[in-house]
């Protein structure tokens, strides 16, 4: 699972004339500061790029791209490098065309509720800059302090609001992009409304593969009057999950509907991140309304009913905003505090039906008992979407073997649930082997058309997304085990 | 033709409509089969949901169809594909054949008290087929979303019979590059959509429409931007000038906002509203309310000439005038999406609408008008094609290389204000 490439070499020409397009400091081949780039956020791959190049703006993106088509060079490009699939590692040696100069907010027109930004931008900052207009761009991503909206249109990136808001597609309404020939291409935009057929959505969630995006429109929403939340603390998962379908069948709509395990309490009560969940707890369920002050109140003490009833032996509310922080906690700071129980974690992703989350939780449990594994869950339970946490230590190879084949098996159950192998980490590098689990052969042949249309010498983020040949024949099964459902 | 389809479509599914063949498969493989032989044969496709209805058996071949221009030689419908496939209450989605209809989905779903939150032009009669394969959305877009941020799941057959199950029944799913997003809106440029898994919605504990009436089209825009301003979860926002369907009284120009959410949250919207705009002339609850909705849907569908225009909103008060001296029928305008839509009268005077293309396109923004062999607007005829034209057409021809579906792409883009191959 581990591996470690010979870093090519980017060649002093090449670099003379990128460095004559984006200026000396937009161009890096220092083997010592190419080091931050040979991973993303999922660690347990490195590629060392050939050398690094911070185009400042559409124009100087297409030279280079121009410039790399001369050379018959493949590129990558990388926002913030959070990614949690290798979307953006430079398989191969690829040149990597990163944005982190590009970050501005190229126009924020609240009076038509658009933004148009440029794709390093951070994604908290663009919501920074609307809050004073009474505005906030709706998806949230875990990672929004962080993360690039270059790399939330590549990943068509979610985050506990999208259950009520939707994903990031449902807010971009127009980009620039710049194909691997150099070719500046605009699709959609607000002032043309949506076009047919819809380019737009289907680049957002390309995951790098069609081009780069270089500005980007998105719809702003108004910021809702008021918010309010709850925390549920459960004796069992199961009990969470019920909570969780009585309150949907309820005809309320929540914002936000979080759960997170007792492997996940337990390890964030003994971190420095402890947010006063109780240890003993099964889980614990965050619950948020937001919309007009009037109603909020009652959709709370609704859910808190719901909550009740599915046997919650506690139910917080909060009445302030440091109260509301608090309950939150014990969610956002899940992902730090597990680093003090492994030195690494692999974040899975999988959607799954609703209705089937407590069948699933149960077996993912068997799966990491099997495989004497640590495996925490924190997950956006209202749609459905989990992410099972796999701790481990990547300098022992035979647990990393397990881990492995754990992610399989995970990857099974969540299938054979009806479920999906990504919901919004993407496919990457690290899911390719899985994509003939949800589509058929006919549907990636379709997919790489596609792609070839966009970039018809596959240069662009070579080796994501479409698996292989050996890929395409793999069988990934799971290990039935007791208690288990049958398909 | 009707003896090669014969082996492949039973014969109560062939038929024929002012000449032109009819094939209604049911199956995913009918539908395979019957592309691969025309893609053989050479004969030029077009997939129909519900279709246009009838006046005249010359009316039943769509002259303007989903992304057709000209006859077709054979006519692919989706009326005998009527099975919900799926419903799960539990896990919000539903998967359906194309040819359920809207009307026939809700009543499915209203048991549960959900709902699926769609009401494009036609209204209840209009496939759910069709509905993916135009991507038009009415009013409620506002807050669901168009039939893009619905649809999780789509089976389509291309132009080569390859049959490709897209996307899934979850909600959050990126597997992939984004198909079921190419293919919602493509107008059958693509193939024919056989099967669709929707995100439905819990119905809210209150639905209400408020409507003002205002003496011309620009004291209304003026209400409903005010209105609108106020930042207030809206489900529906939306002008009206013109006849409009019952229940929708009056004749002037009407603001008409729809709300969906628990009963305080709705009635402290009210009272927000009517601060700014007084107490509305009619309120409509429940499901009264739906009905509006219905009405708005029914009165932009049909075979009438429509056209549809786009503009930033903080240029929408320049188009006024001009509307004001179009002779249209009935006009609609989503007030925070800045989308107009408007129906002529039948047989009434199209010469207008070649200055409003303009205009509109002028500001930056799209035009286009369907119903009618007429062309509005000169300003993108003659201009090369452009890089995304470009790739529009490599995209239909990685999923019809034959030509079986002779979309409007083929021989010139209909998107709004692009240019023309």
């Amino acid at each position: 699972m581990l591996s470690v490439h010979a870093p090519p070499q980017l060649g002093a020409p090449l670099a003379r004339r990128l460095r004559s397009i984006v200026g000396d400091e937009g161009v890096i081949v220092d083997p010592d500061r190419l080091l931050v780039y040979e991973s993303d956020g999922l660690t347990q791959y490195r590629y060392p790029p050939s050398g690094v190049v911070l185009p400042r703006n559409t124009e100087e993106v297409s030279a280079v791209l121009r410039i790399l088509e001369a050379e018959g060079r493949d590129f990558v490009a990388r926002g913030s490098g959070t990614g949690l699939s290798g979307g953006a590692l430079p398989v191969g040696g690829s040149v990597i065309v990163g944005t982190a100069r590009m970050n501005r907010i190229l126009e924020l027109d609240a009076p038509n509720r658009r933004a148009r930004v440029q794709p390093g931008l951070i994604n908290a900052h663009l919501t920074q800059a609307t809050l004073p207009h009474g505005l906030i761009y709706a998806p949230d991503p875990s990672s929004q302090s962080a993360c690039s909206m270059g790399g939330n249109i590549a990943e068509n990136s979610g985050g506990p609001h999208c259950l009520k808001y939707g994903v990031t597609t449902r807010y971009v309404t127009g980009l620039t992009v710049v194909l691997a020939s150099g070719e500046i291409v605009t699709l959609g935009g607000a002032e043309r409304d949506h076009e047919w057929p819809d380019l737009v959505g289907l680049f957002v969630g390309s995951e790098g593969c069609f081009g780069i995006a270089t500005e980007i429109e998105v719809a702003l929403i108004p910021r809702p009057e008021g918010v309010r939340t709850l925390l549920g603390i459960f004796e069992s998962i199961e009990d969470a999950g019920r909570a969780v379908s009585d309150i949907m069948a309820s005809g309320l709509w929540p914002a936000a509907l979080e759960i997170v395990d007792a492997e996940t309490i337990r390890a964030v009560e003994a971190s420095i991140f402890a947010a006063g969940y109780p240890e003993d707890a099964g889980a614990a369920l965050v619950v948020e309304f937001d919309g007009v002050d009037a109603g909020l109140d009652e959709d709370l003490r609704k859910a808190g009913a719901c909550c009740e009833a599915s046997g919650a032996r506690e139910v917080r509310m909060a009445t302030s905003e440091n109260e509301r922080a608090a309950l939150w906690a014990g969610r956002k700071k899940a992902f730090g505090a597990m680093g003090r129980l492994a030195p690494d974690l692999l974040v899975q992703d999988a959607t799954v039906p609703r209705s089937r989350l407590p069948e699933v939780l149960r077996e993912i449990g068997e799966i990491g008992k099997r495989y004497n594994l640590l495996v925490a869950n924190v997950f956006h339970a209202g749609d459905g979407n989990l992410h099972p946490n796999l701790l481990f230590d990547r300098r022992d190879p035979e647990e990393v073997e397990r881990v492995e084949a754990a992610s399989n098996e995970i990857m099974a159950v969540c299938i054979r649930a009806g479920g999906t192998i990504t919901g919004e980490h993407g496919v990457g590098l690290d899911k390719r082997r899985y994509m003939s689990l949800v589509c058929s052969s006919e549907v990636i042949d379709a997919m790489r058309r596609v792609k070839h249309v966009f970039d018809p010498s596959g240069r662009c983020n070579r080796g994501k997304v479409l698996p292989d040949a050996t890929e395409m024949n793999q069988n990934i099964t799971v290990h039935h085990s007791a208690g288990s459902s049958a398909p | 033709m009707l003896d090669r389809l014969s082996g492949i479509v039973a014969g109560s599914g062939l038929s024929t409509v002012a000449g032109v063949p009819v094939a209604a498969p049911r199956t995913d493989s009918e539908v395979s089969g019957v592309m691969r032989v025309a893609s053989e044969e050479g004969w030029k496709v077009c997939p129909q949901g519900a279709g246009l209805a009838p006046a005249s058996p010359e009316e039943q071949v769509p002259r303007e169809g989903p992304g057709l221009s000209g006859i077709p030689d054979l006519i692919v419908s989706s009326v005998a594909m009527q099975e919900v496939v799926d419903y799960e209450p539990a896990d919000l989605n539903a998967t359906v054949r194309a040819g359920v209809t809207l009307g026939g989905i809700q009543s499915s779903l209203r048991a549960e008290e959900q709902w699926l939150a769609l009401d494009p032009p036609g209204g209840d009669a209009v496939t759910l087929g069709g509905v993916v394969s135009t991507g038009l959305s009415g009013p409620l877009q506002l807050q669901y979303g168009r039939p893009r941020d619905q649809v999780l799941g789509v089976t389509l057959v291309d132009g080569q019979g390859r049959v490709l199950s897209l996307g899934g029944r979850v909600v959050k799913n990126v597997a992939g590059f984004d198909l079921v997003r190419l293919v919602t809106g493509s107008r059958g440029a693509f193939g024919m959509i056989t099967e669709v898994t929707f995100r439905v919605h819990p119905k809210l504990e209150e639905d209400r429409t408020l409507q003002w009436n205002r003496t011309d089209l620009g004291a209304a825009w003026d209400l409903g931007r005010a209105l609108g301003a106020l930042q207030v979860p809206l489900s529906a926002a939306e002008l009206l000038s013109g006849e409009w369907p019952e229940p929708l009284d009056g004749d002037g120009a009407r603001v008409v906002l729809r709300i969906t959410a628990s009963q305080r949250a709705v009635q402290r919207t009210v009272d927000l509203l009517s601060e700014i705009g007084g107490p509305p002339a009619r309120s409509y609850v429940g499901e009264e309310s739906e009905a509006v909705s219905r009405a708005i849907a029914k009165g932009l569908g049909g075979r009438r000439v429509t056209f549809r225009l786009h503009a930033l909103l903080s240029r929408g008060r320049s188009l006024i005038p001009m509307l004001n001296d179009t002779p249209f029928e009935r006009l609609a305008l989503h007030l925070l999406t800045g989308t107009f839509r408007g129906t002529m009268r039948d047989g009434g005077d199209l010469g207008s609408l070649p200055d409003l293309a303009d205009h509109v396109r002028g500001l930056g923004g799209g035009f286009e008008v369907t119903g009618t062999e007429h062309r509005a607007g000169s300003g993108t005829e003659a201009t090369p094609p452009s890089a995304k034209g470009r790739l529009v057409g490599e995209l239909v021809r990685a999923f019809d290389p034959s030509g079986v579906l002779p979309g409007t792409w083929r021989t010139g883009c209909s998107m709004p204000g692009s240019p023309q191959e």
